[in-house]
């Protein structure tokens, strides 16, 4: 057995090394996503993009950027496919580097998913903030209920340090305490962001 | 052999060695597990503070943890006589969903940990072995331990999602705390409408719906009890003295 | 004849006499479990180092050359590591134990000390299997957090690596190098001296990480199919719950020696004299 433990040592160790490798040249550290692989017929007889535009390509952590644009479902929707009925929009992003504050549809502000339709054209707006300094590509998404979520044109967006933490202040209704979304819960163990609203 | 024999045989070096072996095994095992099977039945309820609803969570949260924990309760006390194995998988098993938490949804995807905390059930875990240690009874334990189980799992976890439950005005539409933050920190792939909660018809009963939630799990649990200690004897101990004769 | 007896005798005297020197005649189990389980602590360790620094740059995209270089390259490595231990595990344990065999011949039993090493090694496995096991509980759950982040392009996601393809898999190399031992090194303990039949928790320890690992192709298939949106708590998840009850049988496996590791230490501690230092 001994053999075995010193093989065993000897596979872990080039192990090792090979994670100890550096970047080697020609790898961009860059973060785009699967996108590729999606098949031509989603992208040309499911939902289609146009007009998308974004209103930055840098961010500073905590400043907001706003995507609009349309999209619609094609009426030569592919058999394979449910058919939607409801439906979500929000970015394909690396994990939440960026958030999204609002999402608008034919200029009404949504709050739960909506209903959609078959060769109908929808208005979008999405207000985001940057929360982790980093470059990212990111795709406005649909998601289509039985379908999963399908994505139009993408940009790279960089994000560079601001001058404080990532933060999204909310006012409480019933108490008009202001909290940070961020660290909400975590107070024992963070700065509080308290402010206590005067009635005046 | 007699108990002081074999107390005495327990203080040697190699019983101490072996004692370290079986907790290792029983960590590892006691994590994976119980977590595999928690993370598969309640999973989204478990990772996202907004799913953690008034309809669904109270129900499908108590029964699916409770599922393997009794396999713990059931084994420790079969092989060791132990009321101890409910805790110890509760313990395991909130240690490896933190640990996930932790360095996966935070330390890679950057999700708040006050997005992503996990329920508790070691509060529960304690009274069921307790229940059980005073009665030595599956029959007592299933109906007033597991019961208990289901019963609980709401209030003692509301402490935690209570804070998450108050209301905010955007753009004249009323969220909670929660529902903002499943908006904000966007996650692509499990859209808004695939959240399960608060749905249904319930909503009839106002206040008493949560009532009704945590009775119904109390008797899930009572049930889920049972299949746990199935699992457990069909798994764990029948194949101690079960041997498939070569012909 | 003569000479074959007399060498075969030889080889009795000197594999007794270095059982007299180590005690065990195999490494000794508590090295075997620290060693065991520190390589796997330290590879699965690796591996989630490795997610931290390549998961963003190079990972996300399954179409890009830079992700067949670090993560199929990763993904080569944990085989080649895979079938080396499943390999070791089959050749080092694929005979009977011979000092055993010597034992009986010249003293009718098993040396207690001898035999305890060898239910030792047998927990020892077991634990060992237990470290991949905690491997499976974070990289299962971590899997559900980079589904929200890519559209699923790939079975080979940097997720699914580490968890399909390493722990699953090492979970059943390491149960089945447990029932292996068990069979060549304990097989009396669990059927009698006949030696007769296969005992059920043999089949049904390995019988989790082979379900476990049966299921990543269905479940491939189905995202690859008809799942189309990436709810953790679909039914169609379920049978890796069910898999890992299958782990249970372990108990069986392991708690079917303990009269024996009491009956050993007894022997052991009788056999021990006040000027005998050698046994503990």
């Amino acid at each position: 057995m001994s053999r075995c433990g010193k093989l065993c040592a000897t596979l872990t160790l080039a192990l090792c090394l090979c994670t100890t490798g550096v970047s080697p040249p020609g790898v961009s550290r860059v973060q785009a996503h699967g996108e590729h692989n999606l098949e031509p017929f989603i992208r040309m007889r499911g939902v289609t993009f146009f007009n998308v535009q974004f209103t930055h390509d840098q961010l500073k952590v905590n400043e907001t950027m706003t995507v609009t644009g349309k999209f619609r479902l094609m009426h030569a929707w592919p058999r394979m496919l449910t058919t939607p009925e409801l439906s979500w929009i929000g970015i394909l992003v690396p994990g939440p580097k960026l958030a999204v504050r609002e999402r608008w549809i034919n200029g009404r502000f949504i709050q739960n998913s909506f209903h959609t339709e078959l060769g109908e054209i929808y208005d979008f707006k999405m207000v985001l903030q940057a929360r982790q300094p980093g470059r990212y590509h990111i795709h406005p998404l649909v998601n289509l209920s039985g379908t999963g979520g399908l994505v139009g044109p993408a940009k790279w967006i960089t994000v560079v340090p601001g001058d404080a933490p990532p933060s999204y202040t909310v006012e409480v209704a019933a108490t008009g305490e202001i909290i940070d979304l961020e660290h909400f819960g975590f107070a024992r163990h963070r700065p509080r962001t308290l402010r206590i609203r005067s009635n005046s | 052999m007699k108990a002081e024999e074999l107390t005495a045989l327990g203080q040697h070096r190699l019983a101490k060695a072996f004692d370290v072996i079986l907790l290792l095994a029983l960590i590892g095992f006691f994590t994976v597990i119980p977590h595999v099977s928690r993370m598969l039945y309640m999973g989204d309820w478990d990772f996202w503070v907004d799913w953690k609803d008034k309809l669904w969570w109270p129900i499908v949260g108590p029964a699916s943890a409770l599922l393997v924990t009794t396999v713990g309760h059931y084994l420790a006390w079969y092989y060791l006589r132990l009321p101890l194995g409910a805790t110890f998988a509760a313990v395991c098993v909130l240690i490896g969903a933190w640990i996930s938490r932790i360095f996966s949804f935070y330390g890679l995807e950057y999700y708040p940990l006050n997005f992503v905390w996990p329920a508790t059930t070691i509060p529960m875990a304690l009274a069921l072995d307790l229940i059980l240690f005073w009665s030595r009874s599956y029959l007592v334990t299933s109906f007033v331990g597991g019961f208990l189980w289901g019963f609980i799992f709401y209030p003692i976890n509301w402490l935690m999602l209570m804070p998450f439950l108050q209301p905010i005005t955007l753009f004249g539409k009323t969220f909670t705390i929660a529902d903002l933050m499943g908006y904000y920190f966007v996650r692509p792939q499990t859209p808004e409408y695939l959240r399960r909660i608060d749905e249904g018809t319930l909503q009839a009963f106002l206040g008493q719906r949560i009532w009704i939630s945590v009775l119904t799990a109390g008797v899930a649990c009572t049930i889920v009890y049972w299949v746990g200690i199935g699992i457990g004897k069909a798994l764990g101990v029948m194949p101690l003295n079960k041997v498939i004769r070569q012909t | 004849m003569a000479a074959t007896q007399t060498s075969a005798a030889v080889e009795i005297q000197v594999k007794e006499t270095k059982q007299e020197q180590t005690g065990y005649g195999e490494m000794p189990f508590m090295r075997f479990m620290v060693i065991g389980s520190s390589l796997g602590l330290l590879s699965l360790l690796l591996i989630r180092l490795w997610q931290g620094e390549w998961w963003f740059p190079v990972g996300l995209d399954a179409t890009t050359p830079e992700f067949a270089t670090y993560w199929l390259g990763l993904l080569y490595i944990e085989w080649v590591v895979l079938i080396a231990v499943g390999v070791m595990g089959y050749l080092a344990y694929r005979k009977p134990c011979a000092i055993c065999a010597a034992h009986k011949i010249e003293l009718g039993r098993i040396d207690p000390e001898h035999e305890l090493n060898h239910i030792g090694k047998l927990w020892a496995t077991v634990a060992v299997a237990a470290i991949f096991g905690f491997g499976v509980s974070y990289f299962a759950e971590q899997d559900a957090s980079w589904h929200q982040i890519v559209v699923r392009d790939t079975a080979f996601t940097p997720s699914h690596i580490p968890l399909f393809f390493y722990a699953f898999p090492m979970l059943l190399v390491m149960t089945a190098i447990s029932s292996w031992y068990a069979y060549n090194r304990l097989h009396h303990l669990y059927v009698g001296e006949d030696g007769k039949g296969i005992p059920l928790s043999y089949l049904l320890f390995p019988a989790g990480g082979w379900l476990l690992f049966a299921n990543v192709a269905f479940n491939e298939l189905g995202h690859s199919s008809w799942i189309t949106e990436e709810l953790f708590v679909q039914p169609f998840h379920f049978p890796f719950a069910w898999a890992t009850y299958f782990f249970f049988a372990g108990f069986a496996l392991l708690f079917k020696t303990v009269p024996h590791i009491f009956e050993n230490l007894k022997a052991m501690t009788q056999q021990e004299t006040p000027t005998s230092v050698h046994a503990s």
